[in-house]
Parts: C-alpha cells; structure tokens; sequence
C-alpha cells in the first residue's frame, strides 16, 4: 500500500528519516512494546500484585482456565452479542440516513452538523447521560414511552434487557458515525454513474440498490470492521451504567479483564486473556480486510 | 419514460433520498433529530434544575425555576477549573506531539529513506494496536508511569494519548504525503533542500488540510479519554472525564451538578467541531476511505 | 571587652534562633495525602485539614473515591509500593491483604501511650489488628442495620417468617408504596443475603478453611433474600443505595435496608431532604439465630511506603480521638469505635444507638485474608444472578463452592491464620 519515492538522497537525509521517526519509535517501545511484551511473559504465571508469595510458572495453564471459566464465557457471549447487534443496527440505520442526507442543500448540511454530535460526545458523559434517562422510575424515556401506553421498562436492572439498553446507547452514539462515513463515500462517488441512471429513468430505490449501495461497499465493509472491533473495546459506559451487571448479563470482554487486572491483581491471568483477545481480533480484522479487497476486486 | 430532452429530465431530478419514499424519509429525519436533540436538551435543563426537581417521579420536563447553583457547586466543590485545566493541557500538548512526531515520521515513511522493512512493521504494528482495548496493557502501563515518577503527571496522560492516536494519524498523514504532488518534492531535493527543510518549508504547507483533520481527530480522543485517566492520576491530573465519572458514589445521586458537568465536558468539543466540521469530516473519511 | 562583645551577640542569636524555633509549627512546611472513602469519612476529614494545618502547620490533601474503585486505587497504590499516599483506610475485609504492606503501628502507640483500651476490643481484632501487628487503627464501627417507620411499625420482628408476615401486611404496590426499600445492584446486594445467611447459623467456611458453603442455611437464605424482592419496588433491582435510601426518604417504603449512617440518618429528620422527619428509626437485623450482621469497619494506618510518617501519625491520632469521635457522630453519623464515646449521653440519646445492640449482637466481616475479595466477587455474582433469576439455586450454590475451593488451593491463607470471619 505505501508507494516508496526511489530517489538517490544525500547520507544526511537518511539520518534525518532515522531522526523524524525515532520519537515515534520510542513513545510507542514504552507505551505499547513494552508493555505488551511484560503481558505475554506474565500470561505464562500465576501472578497476583498483593500476594507475591503465590508466584508460580504455570506455563499454559492460564490460557487452559480462561476456556473453563464460566465467566469468560458469559463475557465473550455478551460481546459477541453486542457487537453483531449494534453493528447490524448501526449499518443499517446509518445507511438509511447517509441515503437521505445525501442531498446537497443547507438543510441537510445543518442536519450533518447535528447529526455529528453525538459520536464526539465522552463515552463517559454519554453513559452518565443515558443512565439518568433510563431509570426505571425517575428517568424520562420511561415517561415518555408512558404516552405511548408502554409500561415503565427496567432498562438496566433486568438481566434480559441490560445488555439492549448498552446496545441502544452504543447505537446512538455511533450510528451518526456509520452515517457521515457512508455519506462521503457517496459524495466520492463520480456522478457520470448517477448521470447515467438519470438518463434511464431509474427509480431512487433501484438506483440505491444496483449502484449506490454496491459502489459504496467497500467503505461500508471498513465501517463494519471499524465498529465491531470497537464493540470489543466498550469499557467507558458500561462502566458507568451496570458495572457488568445485573448479575454478569453485561459483562464484557474489556471490563472482565479489568476486574482481573485491576481489581484482582491478577495479572498473569488477565494477561492470558488479553494476548487471546489480540489474537482473535486480529483474525477477525484479516477476514474483513479480505472480503474487502475481493470486494474492489470486484468492482474493477 | 421521458423525453431526450436535458431540460425537462432536470426537472424530474433523481432525489436519492427519497430512496425509501417520501413519507419514510421525513418520519426519519424526524426521528433522528428528536432522538439527538432531545438527550441533549434533557442534559441541559438537567443541570440548570434546583435540587428537588432533578431527582422527582414522574420527571419534569421544563423546570419551573432555573438555577445556576449546579455550576456554582461543580466550581467550587469539584474542582471543575483543576479538571477543566487538565482535560485542555492533555488534550492540547496531545495533539501537539501526536501531530507532529506522527507527521515527522510519516514524512520519513513516504519520502525519506528507511529501509522497506520499516514501513511493514510499522504497518503490522498500528493494526495490532487498533485491536486490543487499552485496558490490555494498563498495569505494566502503571509500573512504567510510577517508575518514570509520572504518577498523577498531565504529562503521563500526554504520553499515553499520544501512543493511542499515533497509528491514526499516521496512517492518515501517509495518505496526504502520498497525494501531495511529488515534482514539487523533486525540486527542491534537487535545489539542495535536505529532508528537514524539504518538511518545513515546502510539503508540510501542501498537507496543512491533513494536519488539521488529524489534530482535530486527536484532540477530541484526547479529551473524552477515560480509562487511563482514571488508572494513572490521584488528585492533581484530574482531567474532566474522571470527574464526571466520579458521581457514582455510594452517596446520593446528585444529578444537577452531575448534568452540568456533562455540559462542560461536552461543550469544547461541540464547539470546535462545528467550527471546523468540514476538516473534522475529512479527516475521518479519508481514515474509513484508506484503511 | 572584645570576648563580652561576643558573647552578647551569640546570646543574642541563640535567643533569636530559639524564639524562631518556638514559633514554629511542628511540621511546618510538610504534606500529607490522605485516602479515604467517599462518604461521610472523607467529608469529616476535609473539615479536620484545616484545623490540622492550624495547630501543626502540615498540610493535608484528602483523596476520596467511592467503594469500588477505593479498593483498586489503594491496593495498586499498596502493592506497588507506591509512597503516594501517608495515610490509608482500609476497610476491614482488606486487611489480610494490605497488612503486609502497611507499617506497624504498635511501636508509636507505646511511645505515645495511645489509649488503647478505649477501643471496642472485639472491633479492633476484626479490623486493624492481623498477623500479630496493629495495621490499624478502627475509628468507625457500622453493623448493617436496617430503617424502618415507625409510625408503620411497633415493633420489629424477631425472625424471618414474621419479617415477611409483616410485609404481606404492609405492602401496597397500588399506592406506590413497597414494604421493602433495596438496593439491587450486586456490590449492595450481596452484604444483605450474607447477614442473613450468618445470622440463620450458616458460614462461608469453618475455622480452619474448610469451605461449608452448601448447607441448608445457605438455601434458606437465598430464598429469603429472593422473597424480598417481592416487596419492593420493580426498580430495586437496578438501585444502588442512594435510590433505595432515597424511596425510603420519600415515603415509599417501610423499612430499608442499608447502610443507615450514610444516607438516612444524616437526612432523615430534614424536612428539605426527607418527608418521613420523625417518624423513622433504626433496628438491628431479625435475631433468629444469632442475630449476626455484616459489619463495615475502616481503620487507618500508614503505609510503608510512605515518606511523613510522623505527620500521618500525628493525623492517625487526631482523627481517632474522643473529641473528634463525638463530632464525627453528631455531625457526620459516624459510629464511634471508642467504648467511652458510645456512653456519653449525647450518643445514648441518639437515633443511631441502636447500632450499640447491633454490634453487641455480633457483627463480623468475611474473610480478610488476600482471596477474600475475590471470594466475595464469587458471592456477588452467584448471589445475583439466582435472584435475577438467571441461575438456578442448584448452579449458583455450585459455583460458589467451586469458586472458594479454587481460590483457597491458589492462594491459600498464610501458615496459622484461622478464619475468624464466617
């Protein structure tokens, strides 16, 4: 991907290149090498902060007891969930407005800008925000649902709806994401094909559906991509909203492997978790890199 | 259907969004601004409300009395300047360094001379970052900080941001190198400029759109950032975003001083954005777009 | 003359250095950090900084944070010899944990004559004293009691079964108004179900670590805590305790369960915060068995890291004594750890002297060794998940035994400590 000048350059200049990135090189050896590195030696010990006593190599068996933990599976189901869910509606719906904003004209530029302001929003205030807003009784979504002859629902307190209630506050914060994404991508592309279905005579939906959407794949493949992994990363709201609960019905993979860590000192173990973790996402972001390639591929 | 003629077809313009019909699209967009809106309108009046109406079954909708007492204790009971101090010196020095070692060392990747290698690490590198959540390396992470006497530092959080918004703005500043005409590169290399002054005086104002996008992206990372945050500062470095988290207490739910936090947290950044949206759009399309 | 002269003029400076040296503070010019929950505790400290720098001229920066991240901020802080802090509080429940990093403060308690004496004897050994070392010194001491109406109410019940005739009679959901007022979330909830499971006669495991967790008091009490749920308000479930104190506060409910100093006491007879002023009052749990409550204690000690030990000392000292005591439980709801405190009459006279007969009762904490935290997740999880109903009593008994087992063949406690919680 990265096109090279082939140009002789002068001995300095090739100093100077070493120069430019070496601050990079070691921000990035201590903040993230590092760091990564002591995980993956740690993952291979029984290691607890407070109980130094207890140190023991265990090779492997850290990695055997996180597929044997009841709760790493709940958090893993709860992600996976999480992530299909509010990818799909996030994709969808944010396709649908980047479709009816596509249209150039002051008004729909206004509703960009406003559009745009929730997915700056801190995670965390957004949290705090929708907290306030969903509580069974003195949070106002119930009172407006309440008009509309629906029951007062307890958004973060039942088990079967927590994991929703995260999902619908993901959605919201991020499908204007998808959404101002999709919709450059369909003002990139070159008008001689719109210019062509107009002279066809061709419906908007045909025209959303034959060339739109099939021009526009490729990005919203990346977007997918870009969202699930982020599903994977979700620790700010539900932090401030269930702290993994009720129960462990929002439990994630993120705020599992906090609890681990931070809580629990455990860090062989939430180390284990963690390099599995950067395995699997890798994997999944290969896959999608593939599809997408075939994609351009395809479209020639 | 219709004629050839040009004139009559523009006036039975394609409207892409009515896409789903008409009456679909208005419920939409509808829909779309109420759900935006209102939240919002909700943390505002939220934090202008006197205390016996924000914690109040059934909610009120438009407090009957506004108050600015809700600011006045976030001012003075929670430190709101110390975390407004800290929240702006990360953000800022952030996007200072972010953008400038990213751009440097761009630079260095596109038009420099480092070995092929380099460029395939660093490549491999910003994709495994982009995987795991930061919380994956925060306890080394700690020891580093404290070893480093960084603890409760703005600075350690400047260093920390920074390695979070690298690969980004990296991976967006190659993009922009690489559009930048070369034959104007090739000039002045051949006028005798070494790759310093070839960055300084001739490409860097050609990319300026890029470092704009990029330094936007970064500054509003920057200043929503919570985890690291929270686990590397005590008292002083507060920045705002653990402050607001700070709330859920064992104590009572305060929720007007609790909304009004929420504004001043999310008001610098709802203003920078708007101010400059186009950069801000462009910057992450170009991210979506060559990712 | 010359020698006369001098003389004069190091008299002179000598008088000037000691007069300097009198009017010195004793610490002036130093800096503590102190780290406190956030609640009453750290309020009542932020009062005493100031007096403090006054009388000492060392200043104090008090750190709070709320319970859950307490608990991870201090022990990072500890085990990582970390010297940001001079004095910490830990609660009870952590101090097999911490106790191996914190300073022993025997040596400054002789040198001082700390009265020692002065402090509940029983408490002391549940919080602050371990391994033979005084990590600690308790300054509050808070069994797990509950509020109730009295207008409501005349007496409170003595067991179970009648504690639940009692709500059939007062619960009246069509009126808004619950017999029970709970918080739901699971870091609250699970203190509830283990009082009740301790004060029915069960245990997590016996004196020498054998876990006894899967008993028919274990059962009982998981279906008891389930039944609660039953009277009260669909939300509970998703309360913390500022909701659930808050519903008891408004009038909603008739008896609450929660940490009444925090929230209850303090507002109850504030006619701007409360609208049940005067017709509230404390009482231990139902008896039944043994009539054993969770108790909360902090003590606080000074870590080994610290680098302003004689100042936090000096600190330690004044926060626990008599003086400030009284004024932490008149104004803050703080209950005294001081045998003394607790009969001064302005103390007999308060609502809050129920909590005398609570700890009298016995209130004991869970296991305060290293894996007890981690224990106590294992309880919080379970606990929650069968009263959500997302496991059954079966699995979430299972799961507690399993996890105990695991925890104790991992992190086994230290050679000859007993498991003098439950």
């Amino acid at each position: 991907m990265l096109v090279t000048r082939t140009l002789y350059q002068s001995p300095t200049d090739k100093a100077l290149s070493w120069l430019f990135v070496m601050p990079v090189i070691i921000i990035l050896l201590i903040t993230a090498f590092i760091p990564l590195g002591w995980g993956l030696y740690l993952s291979f010990f029984r290691y607890k902060l407070n109980m130094p006593s207890a140190t023991a190599f265990i090779g492997l068996k850290n990695y055997l007891d996180i597929f044997s933990d009841e709760l790493t599976i709940r958090s893993l189901r709860n992600n996976v969930i999480f992530a299909m869910l509010s990818v799909s509606i996030e994709l969808l719906i944010g396709v649908t407005v980047a479709m009816m904003l596509s249209d150039d004209n002051r008004f729909t530029r206004r509703l960009v800008s406003i559009l745009m302001v929730p997915m700056i929003i801190a995670p965390v205030a957004a949290g705090t925000l929708w907290r306030m807003m969903l509580d069974r009784t003195y949070g106002v979504v119930n009172f407006l649902l309440g008009f509309l002859g629906i029951h007062p629902i307890l958004w973060l307190g039942d088990p079967k709806i927590a994991l929703y209630s995260i999902v619908l506050v993901d959605s919201w914060q991020f499908i204007p994401f998808v959404a101002v994404l999709v919709l450059s991508s369909i003002k990139a592309m070159p008008t001689s094909f719109l210019d062509a279905a107009r002279v066809d005579g061709a419906s908007p939906w045909k025209v959303f559906w034959r060339i739109i959407l099939p021009i526009t794949s490729p990005v919203i493949i990346i977007v997918a991509m870009l969202r699930f992994i982020d599903a994977f990363k979700v620790f700010d709201t539900i932090f401030v909203m269930t702290q993994g609960g009720p129960g462990n019905a929002t439990e994630m993979l993120p705020t599992y492997i906090y609890r681990q860590g931070i809580k629990f000192l455990n860090i062989g173990y939430s180390s284990a978790t963690a390099i599995l973790f950067v395995i699997a996402m890798s994997v999944i972001a290969w896959s999608f890199q593939r599809l997408r390639d075939r994609q351009l591929l395809r479209l020639g | 259907m219709g004629s050839p003629h040009a004139s009559s077809r523009r006036s039975r313009d394609l409207q892409l969004s009515n896409f789903l019909g008409r009456p679909a699209r208005i419920v939409v967009v509808v829909v779309l601004l109420a759900v935006i809106l209102f939240p919002l309108y909700w943390l505002v009046s939220n934090s202008f409300k006197q205390e016996q109406e924000y914690y109040h079954s059934p909610p009120i909708m438009f407090p009957t009395k506004i108050t600015g007492q809700n600011f006045v204790d976030i001012v003075v009971n929670r430190n709101l300047f110390t975390g407004l101090k800290n929240s702006l010196l990360i953000a800022v020095f952030t996007t200072l360094c972010t953008v400038l070692f990213g751009s440097l060392a761009s630079y260095a990747l596109v038009n420099g001379m480092l070995p092929r290698r380099m460029k395939h690490i660093f490549a491999w590198w910003f994709l495994i970052q982009k995987m795991y959540p930061a919380i994956v390396v925060a306890v080394p992470v700690f020891y580093i900080i404290r070893s480093l006497q960084m603890m409760d530092r703005v600075a350690a959080l400047v260093l920390m941001n920074t390695s979070f918004n690298l690969p980004l703005v990296i991976l967006l500043m190659v993009g922009f190198f690489q559009e930048a005409p070369f034959e104007v590169e090739e000039q002045s290399m051949l006028d005798g400029c070494n790759l310093m002054q070839r960055y300084f005086y001739v490409t860097t104002p050609m990319v300026k759109a890029g470092l704009i996008a990029t330094g936007m992206l970064t500054f509003v990372a920057s200043w929503n950032e919570f985890l690291y945050a929270v686990i590397l500062t005590i008292v002083r470095a507060k920045p705002l975003t653990v402050l607001i988290a700070g709330f859920i207490t064992d104590k009572a739910l305060v929720w007007g001083p609790m909304a009004a936090m929420g504004c001043v947290v999310i008001l610098p950044v709802v203003v920078i954005m708007w101010a400059m949206q186009r950069d801000f759009i462009s910057g992450i399309s170009a991210g979506a777009l060559k990712g | 003359m010359k020698t006369r002269k001098i003389i004069t003029v190091l008299l002179v400076l000598l008088l000037v250095v000691a007069g300097a040296a009198i009017g010195q503070k004793k610490f002036a010019g130093r800096s503590i950090r102190v780290l406190y929950f956030s609640a009453t505790y750290a309020d009542a400290a932020k009062e005493y900084a100031k007096e403090f720098e006054a009388t000492t001229g060392a200043k104090v920066e008090v750190v709070d944070f709320p319970y859950l991240t307490l608990y991870e901020k201090m022990g990072l802080a500890l085990s990582s010899g970390d010297s940001s802090y001079d004095a910490v509080t830990p609660a009870c429940q952590w101090d097999g944990e911490f106790e191996p990093f914190m300073e022993d403060l025997t040596p400054m308690i002789q040198k001082d004559k700390f009265d020692s004496a002065d402090i509940i004897p029983g408490l002391w050994q549940q919080s602050g004293k371990w391994n033979n070392r005084i990590m600690g010194i308790p300054f509050s001491n808070t069994p797990q009691t509950l509020a109730y109406r009295t207008d409501l109410i005349k007496q409170m019940p003595k067991n179970w079964d009648d504690f639940f005739a009692l709500c059939d009679k007062l619960n009246d959901p069509a009126k808004n108004f619950y017999a029970l007022a709970i918080p739901g979330l699971k870091e609250q909830f699970d203190g509830l179900w283990m009082m009740v499971d301790w004060s029915i006669g069960g245990r997590w495991a016996d004196q020498n670590w054998k876990v006894t967790i899967d008993s028919p008091e274990t059962r009982r009490s998981l279906d008891i805590a389930k039944k609660w749920m039953k009277y009260a308000d669909p939300a509970a479930p998703a309360w913390g305790l500022p909701e659930s104190d808050a519903a008891f506060l408004n009038g909603n409910a008739a008896i609450a369960f929660s940490w009444p100093t925090l929230s209850i006491a303090p507002n109850g007879d504030n006619p701007e915060k409360s609208k049940v002023v005067g017709k509230w009052a404390i009482a231990p749990i139902p008896y039944e068995k043994n009539g054993v409550t969770v108790l909360s204690s902090w003590d606080i000690g000074i870590p080994k890291a610290a680098k302003n030990k004689d100042v936090a000392w000096e600190w330690i000292k004044m926060y626990t004594s008599k003086e400030k005591q009284l004024n932490n439980f008149l104004k803050y709801s703080i209950l005294p750890s001081r045998i003394s405190v607790w009969q001064l009459p302005q103390v007999k006279s308060n609502k809050l002297y129920p909590h005398w007969q609570a700890s009298q009762q016995g209130a004991v904490i869970w296991w305060r060794i290293p894996a007890g935290t981690m224990a106590e997740t294992y309880v919080r999880d379970s606990v929650s998940n069968y009263i959500t109903d997302q496991w059954d009593q079966d699995k979430a008994v299972k799961y507690m035994e399993d996890g105990f087992n695991k925890l104790l063949t991992d992190y086994p406690p230290a050679k000859g400590v007993m498991n003098t919680g439950r």
